[in-house]
C-alpha cells in the first residue's frame, strides 16, 4: 500500500455490493434501460436522416467522405441515434399576410410538413380569438401533430385486443415525480400515467430524459389500452408508451384553436379560384331520397366555392373567389329540400342567398366549367364557420 | 461472479446485469470526477456519462487486456477534462492526469482491505468514523453528510482531512 494514496486505499476498501438500490445506480440503469427502449423503437420505426445533410455529403470527394465517416463515428459513438430524428421537426413561417372576404389569412412557408406543400394559405375563421400573426404557429402544430401520429402510427401497430393510441392535442404536464406524472388537457380533468424504464421520452424527434421533462411542458402521449377480449368495450389496463415533448405552447395543439383556421387553397380543377378545407354540412347528396344522379356523373372532378347569389328552385348561381359566376342546375331542389327537411337538425341552419357553397362536380376537361348541368353535380356542401359541440353551427 | 462473466451476461442480452458494475465501482469513479472538477453535482453526471459510455462500447472492451475499472476512469477522466474545457476553466492537462492519478482504482487483498476497515474503526472521534465510511463506503456527500450530521460542509472538510491524516500515519 506503500505507493498509493489514502484516498485510493479508501475506494479500495468500500464493501461491494449491495447498493443497487442507491439514487446513482438507479438513475444510470434507468438511462440504459431507456436508451435500450429507444433504440428498439428506432429499430421498429426507421429513423428519419435528415436530408440536408446527407445531400451535401453526396458533392463531397470520396476521401472526404471516409474522413468524415470516420470522425463522425468517433464523435458519435455510444450515441449513434444522435444523428437520426424519428421525424423530422417541422417548421411554418409566415410569408405574407392577405385577406379575403374580410378575412385575415397568412401566407406560410413550410419545411417538413408532409401534408402540405412548400407553401399554404390559411385564414382564420370568423370568431376566431387567434391573431394573423399566431396562424403559423398553429399550422406547425398541426404538421407536428400529423408527422407525430404517423410516426406513433407505423411504430406501434395496433394488436387486438390491445390498441394504441396517441393523443390528440397537446397535454400540460401539471407535475412529474419519480413515479408518475400528471397531464391536463384545456378543459378535460388532470390525468396521472404511471411512468417505468421503458416509457420513452422525445423531444423534436430525438430522444430525451426524464430530466428533460418540467411542469408546464406541453407533451403527447402514446399509450396502448388492453381490452379484456377483441370486441373491445372499456379498457381494462393502460400503459404509457412515450412522451412527446412538443415544440410549441399546448394551446396550439388543442381540438379548440385548430379549428379556428381554414387552408384556403386552389379549388380543384378550377386553378384561379380558391375554397377553404375546412367543416360543412352535406347538402346534396343527404340519404336515399336525393341520392346522385344515374347514371353516375362522368369526367374530371371540379370544385367550386362561392357566395350564394341567386336562387331559383333547381338552379342557382355563386360568385367565386375571382368574382366570376357559376350557374349550378341540380336534378332537384336540394337546396330547398334541405332547408324543409334538415335544417331542423342544426338548429334551424337555412341556406339563403349570401350564405357560402362548395359544389363538386364532373365534366369533361373541354366543357364550360362555369355552366353545371344537373347531371354533372357529385356534391353540395354549406360551408360552416367554427364548430363547436356546445354550440349551434354557423354558416361562414 | 467474475468481471468477464458480467460482462458477457450483459452482451448476452441481460443488461440488468451491468448493475453489478456500476454497484462496483460508482462510488469511487464518483470522487475520481469530483477530484477533478471539483464540483460533486458536475461529478455525479460525469460518472454517469461515463457508464453509460462504457455500456455502449461494452462490445469493444477486452477483459483480458485490461479491468473494467481502468477502462471506465479512464472514460470518466477524459469527460471531465472534456468538461473543464468547455467551462472555459483554466487547464493544465499534466496537473489534471496527475489529480486524476491519485484517484484512479487500486486492488488489495482481501486481509489488506480488512486492515484498512480495522484502522477506521479506530478513529479518534468516533465522527471521523462516520464520515469516512459515509464518503467513501457509502457514496454520500459532503452536503449530505453535513445535513445528516447537522454541521456546516466546512466542519465536515475539515474532519474528513484530520481523519485521512490519521489513517496516513497508520496505513500508508
Amino acid at each position: 500500500m506503500k505507493n498509493a494514496t489514502i484516498e485510493q486505499i479508501l475506494i479500495a476498501s468500500a464493501p461491494v455490493g449491495g447498493d443497487h438500490d442507491h439514487p446513482f445506480v438507479q438513475k444510470v440503469m434507468g438511462s440504459i434501460r431507456q436508451e435500450r427502449a429507444f433504440n428498439q423503437v428506432l429499430r421498429e420505426s426507421g429513423a428519419t436522416e435528415k436530408p440536408s445533410f446527407i445531400t451535401k455529403l453526396r458533392h463531397l470527394p470520396k476521401l472526404a467522405l471516409i474522413a468524415l465517416a470516420i470522425l463522425t463515428t468517433l464523435v458519435l459513438t455510444g450515441t449513434a441515434y444522435a444523428a437520426y430524428r424519428l421525424w423530422l421537426s417541422p417548421q411554418a413561417r409566415t410569408g405574407s399576410y392577405q385577406e379575403n372576404d374580410n378575412r385575415k389569412a397568412a401566407v406560410i412557408d413550410l419545411e417538413n410538413c408532409k401534408n402540405y406543400g412548400d407553401q399554404v394559405t390559411f385564414e382564420l375563421k370568423r370568431g376566431s380569438t387567434l391573431k394573423p400573426e399566431e396562424i403559423d404557429k398553429v399550422v406547425q402544430a398541426r404538421c407536428e401533430l400529423d408527422a407525430i401520429a404517423s410516426w406513433a402510427g407505423s411504430t406501434w401497430k395496433t394488436e387486438l385486443p390491445a390498441s394504441v393510441q396517441y393523443s390528440p392535442s397537446a397535454l400540460t404536464v401539471q407535475d412529474i415525480s419519480p413515479d408518475t406524472i400528471s397531464l391536463i388537457e384545456e378543459g378535460r380533468d388532470q390525468r396521472t400515467f404511471a411512468l417505468n424504464h421503458e416509457t420513452i421520452f422525445i423531444q423534436s424527434g430525438q430522444p430525451a430524459t426524464k430530466r428533460d421533462i418540467k411542469k408546464g411542458d406541453a407533451l403527447l402521449t402514446v399509450v396502448r389500452y388492453h381490452y379484456a377480449d377483441e370486441n373491445g368495450g372499456a379498457p381494462t389496463s393502460s400503459e404509457l408508451l412515450a412522451l412527446v415533448k412538443v415544440e410549441l405552447s399546448a394551446h396550439y395543439y388543442s381540438w379548440r384553436v385548430q379549428n379556428q383556421i381554414a387552408e384556403r387553397a386552389a379549388c380543384i380543377g378550377n386553378t384561379q379560384e380558391t375554397c377553404t378545407h375546412g367543416s360543412g354540412v352535406d347538402v346534396f347528396p343527404r340519404d336515399e331520397a336525393m341520392t346522385l344522379p344515374y347514371p353516375r356523373p362522368t369526367g374530371e372532378t371540379y370544385e367550386i366555392q362561392g357566395e350564394i347569389v341567386a336562387l331559383e328552385g333547381k338552379l342557382f348561381k355563386l360568385k367565386g373567389s375571382s368574382g366570376k359566376l357559376y350557374t349550378v342546375q341540380t336534378t332537384e331542389d336540394v337546396i330547398g329540400t334541405f332547408n324543409e327537411n334538415y335544417a331542423e337538425a342544426y338548429g334551424g341552419l337555412t341556406i339563403e342567398i349570401g350564405d357560402m357553397l362548395v359544389v363538386r362536380y364532373a365534366q369533361d376537361p373541354e366543357a364550360d366549367h362555369q355552366a353545371v348541368r344537373s347531371g354533372e353535380v357529385l356534391a353540395v356542401q354549406l360551408v360552416t364557420e367554427i364548430t363547436d359541440k356546445n354550440n349551434n353551427l354557423k354558416k361562414y | 461472479m467474475n468481471e468477464a462473466e458480467i460482462i458477457q451476461e450483459v452482451l448476452d442480452g441481460n443488461p440488468d446485469k451491468y448493475t453489478a458494475l456500476v454497484e462496483r465501482y460508482f462510488k469511487g469513479l464518483i470522487i475520481h470526477c469530483e477530484r477533478i472538477v471539483g464540483d460533486r453535482d458536475d461529478a455525479e453526471d460525469i460518472a454517469q456519462e461515463a457508464f453509460i459510455k462504457a455500456y455502449e462500447q461494452l462490445n469493444s472492451f477486452d477483459a483480458k487486456r485490461a479491468r473494467f475499472s481502468t477502462w471506465v476512469y479512464k472514460i470518466a477522466t477524459n469527460k471531465a477534462i472534456d468538461h473543464l474545457r468547455k467551462n472555459k476553466r483554466k487547464l493544465n492537462v499534466e496537473d489534471v492526469e496527475l489529480l486524476a492519478e491519485s484517484t484512479m482504482p487500486l486492488f488489495l487483498e482481501e486481509e489488506e482491505r480488512e486492515a484498512v476497515r480495522q484502522a477506521v474503526l479506530e478513529l479518534v472521534p468516533p465522527e471521523y468514523r462516520h464520515i469516512i465510511a459515509a464518503y467513501y463506503w457509502q457514496g454520500k456527500s459532503y452536503q449530505q453528510i453535513a445535513k445528516e450530521m447537522d454541521k456546516p460542509v466546512n466542519t465536515i472538510g475539515t474532519w474528513m482531512r484530520r481523519a485521512k491524516l490519521q489513517l496516513k500515519e497508520k496505513l500508508v
